[in-house]
């Protein structure tokens, strides 16, 4: 028989769901900004869709509505999953166990324009510059716009 | 003794679509002998003809030439890489020396046996557009007469000449673009091929179904559907939900059949979305979650069990049937991701007896009478515990059945999960399986393991052995008449166990995940033992591994398979 390592006999409790109030609470104090600010461009959504059919629909669907092993990345679904977390949360997530077949075997670049497209077809709307890879820790997924003053 | 021979070497090249299929050498079956329903019935010992094996899907193959004294011996005789666009679980069919192998995204390839040599190789054109990912598993394929049959991730049935590779009809029976697909291949009872389809967790004016088609022409002989309709038999277990909101009740593993009692049995999985306070009722949701026992000859319902009523925690029980005589009762087995082991009478649908593992702690199942209490049902956004996680203890890996032992032996994975339901929209389009927020742990009995094979006596209901690997179980089991018992792992072992004692008698490290069915056969009077490799699946092999023991790296590519056999005497 094999023996199990000692180490996998530590329960992975870091893996329970990181969303914190007081995280949240941290960075709306900093003025960070949200998916309703314009934070990515159309043209990166554009080619994050074509990224997507070829990477991510087999499972999520063309329309993005999930299948029998694969949540919806849209609508209910999708604010239920990660609204209030934010898309520095939403990248790894993605980075580090997409495609199911293949994580992490993508460039970054490409899981940024996914992640666009993602968000375009949430409705958040576009702006003027696109996703980098800084700051998507400091942009809130929040299901509405922040009222303006 | 098969005969090859090289009839032409035609490049398959299509105008205007380079790159679309590579030029392949042509070849074909010589002295192929059809197929009849009494050799399908009682397949020759050799020869592995159905899913598997036998209609009892048992698993188990009557060869011993490789038994627990010499299989330490086994090497690698040869090796094949498979389409890479897309999940692995196949199953080779093996005829007189031939194995017809199902690989992914519906390509279909003949291949000499003993040799490893290529002989035809079906390949349809592809969509530029066509879904990638962990999709486009072909669990298996089916022999009959003179054709092989399969099902398409695109929702055909198809036909191919056994000989050439040639399709020879070609049957859509739904929309793919409303979400249906086949990952489960067919069965031939009677001069019908049988299939059940899948993807049907979406809101549509639709519903899932079993369909028999006739073997000659592929065309649609009956269909039935696998959940009750408003007004009909069993409606009102749907509350007042119209139709299109009557979703899953999916058939992603592929049927059983028993010649006497002239029926078929298919599982079928749970209600979409999972959740009764996100699917809107909490009504039992016939016919899902259970075995249907079907006329192959009509396609009528002749009777059903559902397993778990009213199932709510994705927990399905759409697996394999397992058909054995126990007392001289006709019964079948069947465990669902609760390693919950049901005994039914096959005969009446009748409940026999359950047999809990212990692992799971969402229902106390009463082992006398069935009736099922669930402990912990999700409401929506509330955070529960439950074991094991919505991947399951038990999945695709089927069992298989050893007649030396009486004994089931248990592809698992033991896990469990924080999980928070969430809502969908209660539109056309929408539905689905409903989101979870979900973050998997350890069993706390699996002393840091991922992977349980077990071996469970089915008179007794007592546990005979049982083996745990850091990483899940990964492939379905192979029981043969040598004593020896085969299965593979997430990382990359195959093995062959001492059935009796659960000793390891021979393991192996191949280049990626050992994942499909691994079968047995001869081939010019020679045992051979194949074990497919691979990735993707949208199931434990993917994400739970990744998330628990990440420490452990496997390619994420690598669909193939392997082929070992005792070394020739010298």
């Amino acid at each position: 028989m094999r023996l199990i390592p000692g180490p996998l006999l530590v329960i992975a409790i870091s893996l329970v769901h990181p969303m914190t109030a007081s995280g949240l609470q941290a960075t709306q104090a900093d003025g960070q900004r949200t998916v309703w600010d314009g934070v990515y461009t159309e043209e990166q959504a554009e080619r994050g869709g074509v990224q997507y059919t070829e990477s991510c629909a087999g499972c999520h669907a063309p329309d993005l509505r999930g299948s029998t092993t694969s949540p919806s990345l849209v609508g209910m679904s999708f604010t239920f999953l990660w609204g209030e977390r934010t898309l520095g949360e939403l990248f790894g997530k993605i980075q580090q166990l997409m495609p199911t077949d293949r994580p992490n075997s993508l460039p970054a670049q490409t899981y940024r324009n996914i992640l666009a497209f993602i968000l375009r077809a949430n409705s958040y709307p576009p702006g003027d510059q696109g996703l980098e890879a800084d700051g998507l820790d400091q942009i809130i997924i929040s299901a509405k716009p922040e009222p303006r003053p | 003794m098969i005969v090859r021979s090289l009839v032409c070497a035609s490049l398959a090249v299509l105008v205007g679509s380079p790159g679309l299929v590579a030029p392949s050498l042509r070849a074909q079956v010589t002295d192929f002998r059809p197929v009849t329903e009494e050799t399908l019935r009682n397949p020759a010992p050799g020869d592995w003809l159905n899913f598997r094996r036998t209609d009892d899907a048992w698993g188990y193959s009557p060869l011993d030439e490789i038994d627990r004294d010499n299989v330490g011996q086994l090497q690698l005789v040869w090796s094949w890489a498979m389409d890479e666009s897309g999940a692995q679980e196949a199953t080779p069919l093996v005829y007189d020396g031939i194995m017809y192998l199902p690989n992914p995204q519906d390509v279909i390839q003949a291949l000499d046996a003993a040799t490893g040599d290529l002989i035809w190789e079906y390949r349809p054109e592809r969509d530029p557009d066509a879904r990638r990912g962990g999709i486009g598993a072909q669990k298996n394929i089916a022999i009959y007469d003179d054709k092989i049959f399969g099902t398409t991730h695109q929702a055909h049935i198809i036909a191919l000449d056994a000989r050439t590779g040639e399709v020879v009809w070609d049957t859509q029976t739904a929309d793919p673009s409303l979400g249906y697909q086949y990952s489960a291949g067919p069965i031939v009872a009677r001069g019908t091929v049988i299939a059940g389809i899948t993807g049907c967790e979406r809101y549509k004016e639709d519903i899932c179904f079993l369909t028999g088609l006739d073997a000659r022409t592929g065309e649609e002989k009956w269909r039935t559907s696998s959940i009750a309709l408003p007004g009909g038999p069993g409606g009102d277990t749907w509350g007042d939900l119209p139709l299109e909101f009557r979703a899953g009740s999916d058939m992603w593993m592929t049927g059983s059949y028993d010649p006497d009692a002239n029926l078929v049995y298919w599982g079928t999985a749970q209600a979409k979305p999972w959740a009764r306070s996100v699917r809107g009722t909490d009504g039992d949701a016939l016919y899902t979650n259970s075995t249907l026992a079907v006329n192959p000859d009509t396609g009528e319902l002749v009777w059903y069990y559902q397993h778990l009523p009213g199932e709510t925690n994705d927990m399905d029980d759409g697996f394999e049937n397992i058909l054995i005589d126990v007392g001289g009762r006709p019964s079948l087995f069947k465990m669902g991701k609760l390693a919950i082991l049901w005994q039914l009478d096959r005969e009446t649908g009748a409940f026999i007896h359950a047999t809990d593992l212990g692992y799971q702690n969402i229902v106390d199942v009463d082992p006398e009478t069935g009736e099922v209490t669930y402990l912990r049902t999700p409401e929506i956004g509330v955070e529960m515990t439950m074991c094991p996680s919505t991947s399951g203890f038990k999945s695709w890996r089927a069992m298989s059945f050893s007649p030396e032992t009486n004994a089931l032996y248990i592809p698992m994975t033991l896990n469990c999960e924080i999980a928070t339901f969430g809502p969908t929209e209660r539109v056309i389009g929408g539905g689905g399986t409903g989101p979870v927020r979900r973050a998997d742990y350890r069993h706390p009995d699996a002393e840091g393991a991922l992977g349980e094979f077990h071996a469970l006596d089915i008179t007794t209901g007592e546990t005979l052995w049982r083996h745990r690997t850091p990483t899940p179980i990964n492939t379905a089991a192979l029981t043969t008449a040598g004593g020896v018992v085969f299965v593979g792992d997430f990382d990359r072992y195959v093995y062959a166990f001492d059935e009796a004692t659960g000793d390891i008698l021979w393991q192996t490290r191949l280049a990626t995940s050992a994942q499909g069915f691994p079968v047995t056969y001869l081939a010019n009077g020679k045992q051979y033992m194949a074990v497919p490799a691979g990735t993707g699946g949208g199931s434990w092999a993917g994400l739970i591994p990744r998330e628990l023991i990440p420490e452990i790296r496997r390619p994420d590519h690598g669909n193939s398979i392997y082929v070992f056999a005792l070394p020739d005497p010298r």
